[in-house]
């Protein structure tokens, strides 16, 4: 009996179409809305008009930031599931996140009104890669080092929670502004400036990853079985964890704590690609930035003009699905 | 094919195996046996190099020193004792794991051949559409012993060591008997494997030479005829054994009183 045979290609172009026309929504749509035809009209005339600078400088950098923090956090997401072979990983599982929130809220509470705008991206960026690190470093034994990994992300993650909860209790109310980006995370400070050095840091780690489906697979069959598969456990193990820190600390640094993407992407995926992480990889390139531009869009356009968290809209969306999974998890244990 | 002089293996400052020497040749089929906690799992960690020996010397004819692991993986390969899966792979696709350390020496054409040669020798080519978490513990084993069949490309090429963890525990009867059938046409055709056994009946009608443990260190190696003996097997097994030489003429068969 065949039960699935999967169609990638198909899902692919699918996926494609799909990223594709939510970029071009998000191009066309905001305050300044017109239609498609308005906005070809205002790039293409020569005169400069509010419109074509509000695509050239506010709505296309915030579809690349999109793009780019979509697919970050979901190939870490799919790494992370498959180097601690459980599907309920996510790519902040290590700290990193939550390291770059802390790192960033405490420049903002500690010099609320400074211009940090410049620096912030950078220390929430080594925040990420300091809180991985520090998880890498510790010393464990190898019988149990994946679970000594879990635990102590667990634990950077549960220190950062208290940290930025402390870090709010004593901000003043211009400070808190600045933590609620960072805690649900926003597209709107994409710029052609942070664009080029985050994509700089993050392609490469990014690439690496997706070129390691093969490796990712063997993983799944344990550590053990994937020695005897002629992979280099350990040391894939923290380069592939440093790369997924990279491409977190990237990702947050741009557009702060966006929850669930790495999460729920690789999870539906597998519903419809399959386990198989030479497919799933591709394939969450695509879908991850899609959801990530539907949820920007619906943020900026719901409360219109004003705009909400990102990261409510993923985590609204994604929570109830974790619960679907929890459920279907059991019913199938049952 | 593999040699062992003078190995032991510590665990926790505590030995676990040795001092063992042991030396097998291309197609020869090795069981090892011996009581739980006799340390045979722990020969398979050594000889797939998950464990590196604490004293002694091992060496393989398809290592020379500079290789990778991926190319030891090429020449060797390990089913395990217990194969859960935590992801909703295909039969087909785990099977194909097994052909990691060879991506990008053979196209995929090859790589899907020597696949559906695994399967077809375990006896899962039907299956392969299978989900893997939806089989039996028994077709569980099957599909990991095509995997390591697959990684070592069924025997072909030569210098191809098979390490096999209790590969029919969990098996039926007919299956056992399909098994080590495979194995040992594969051992006539060249390939070496170590396989560790509880059913010393089945490693008496098909192993080449036993290796029978007793607290880490070898009791007997050699034959089964010379190894299965009654006052070993009792000593190994603290077991009253009875040994019949008359139910088969070439190999003895073991009951229990």
């Amino acid at each position: 009996m065949i039960v699935r045979d999967y169609h990638s290609t198909k899902i692919y172009g699918i996926l494609a179409l799909l990223l594709l026309t939510l970029s071009v929504t998000a191009l066309s749509s905001g305050p300044l809305a017109g239609n498609i035809i308005s906005l070809v009209d205002a790039l293409v005339s020569e005169d400069a008009s509010i419109l074509a600078a509000t695509f050239w400088q506010l709505r296309l950098p915030r579809v690349v930031l999109a793009l780019m923090v979509g697919s970050a956090l979901a190939v870490a997401g799919v790494t992370m599931q498959a180097i601690f072979r459980n599907p309920l990983a996510e790519p902040g599982l290590t700290g990193s996140s939550s390291g770059a929130a802390l790192a960033a809220a405490t420049v903002i509470v500690l010099a609320p009104y400074e211009n940090h705008a410049a620096m912030l991206p950078l220390v929430a960026f080594l925040g990420a890669l300091l809180a991985t690190l520090l998880v890498l470093s510790f010393p464990v034994s190898a019988g149990d080092q994946m679970a000594s990994l879990l635990l102590l992300g667990i634990a950077i993650n549960a220190v950062s929670s208290a940290g930025l909860g402390f870090l709010s209790f004593v901000a003043d109310d211009f400070a808190l502004r600045s933590l609620t980006f960072w805690q649900f995370g926003s597209l709107g400070k994409a710029s052609w400036e942070d664009l080029a050095w985050a994509t700089a840091i993050a392609s490469p780690a990014l690439g690496w990853l997706l070129c390691q489906g093969r490796v990712l697979n063997g993983l799944l069959l344990g550590e053990r079985d994937a020695h005897c598969l002629g992979i280099d456990v350990h040391r894939f193990k923290v380069c592939a964890l440093l790369a997924c820190s990279v491409c977190v600390g990237t990702a947050v640094a741009c557009a702060g704590i966006i929850g669930f993407v790495g999460l729920v992407v690789p999870h539906l995926l597998r519903l419809v690609v399959g386990p198989d992480h030479t497919r799933l990889l591709p394939a969450s390139l695509l879908a991850a930035p899609a959801l990530v531009l539907a949820a920007d869009t619906l943020a900026r356009t719901v409360v219109s003009p004003a705009e909400l968290p990102i990261g409510i809209l993923t985590a609204l969306l994604g929570g109830p699905f974790f619960i679907y999974l929890l459920l279907q998890r059991s019913r199938t244990s049952a | 094919m593999l040699e062992l002089d003078q190995v032991t293996l510590f665990r926790q400052q505590r030995q676990v195996l040795g001092p063992l020497s042991l030396s097998l040749k291309s197609g020869q089929f090795c069981a090892v046996l011996g009581a739980n906690g006799a340390g045979k799992s722990s020969l398979l960690s050594l000889l797939s190099g998950l464990d590196a020996p604490a004293s002694g010397r091992l060496s393989f004819a398809f290592a020379n020193g500079r290789h990778t692991i991926r190319q030891l993986a090429q020449h060797r390969a390990l089913m395990p004792q217990f194969h859960a899966l935590g992801f909703d792979f295909s039969v087909r696709e785990v099977v194909m794991l097994g052909r990691t350390p060879h991506h990008g020496m053979c196209d995929a054409k090859d790589h899907r051949k020597l696949t559906d040669k695994a399967l077809a020798l375990s006896g899962m080519l039907d299956f392969s559409g299978r989900r893997y978490t939806r089989l039996s513990g028994g077709q569980q084993a099957r599909v990991q012993f095509a995997r390591a069949l697959a990684q070592l490309n069924c025997g072909e090429g030569g210098d191809k060591l098979l390490l096999l963890d209790e590969p029919t525990a969990s098996l039926d009867l007919r299956y056992q008997l399909l098994i080590m059938k495979c194995i040992r046409q594969l051992c006539d055709a060249g390939l070496c494997c170590v396989a560790v056994l509880h059913d010393i009946n089945l490693a008496a009608q098909f192993a080449d030479l036993i290796v029978l443990l007793d607290q880490g260190k070898a009791a007997a190696v050699g034959a089964p005829s010379e190894t299965l003996t009654e006052p070993l097997l009792s000593r190994v097994f603290q077991l009253p054994v009875r040994v019949l030489d008359n139910v088969f003429p070439d190999r003895p068969m073991i009951a229990m009183p």
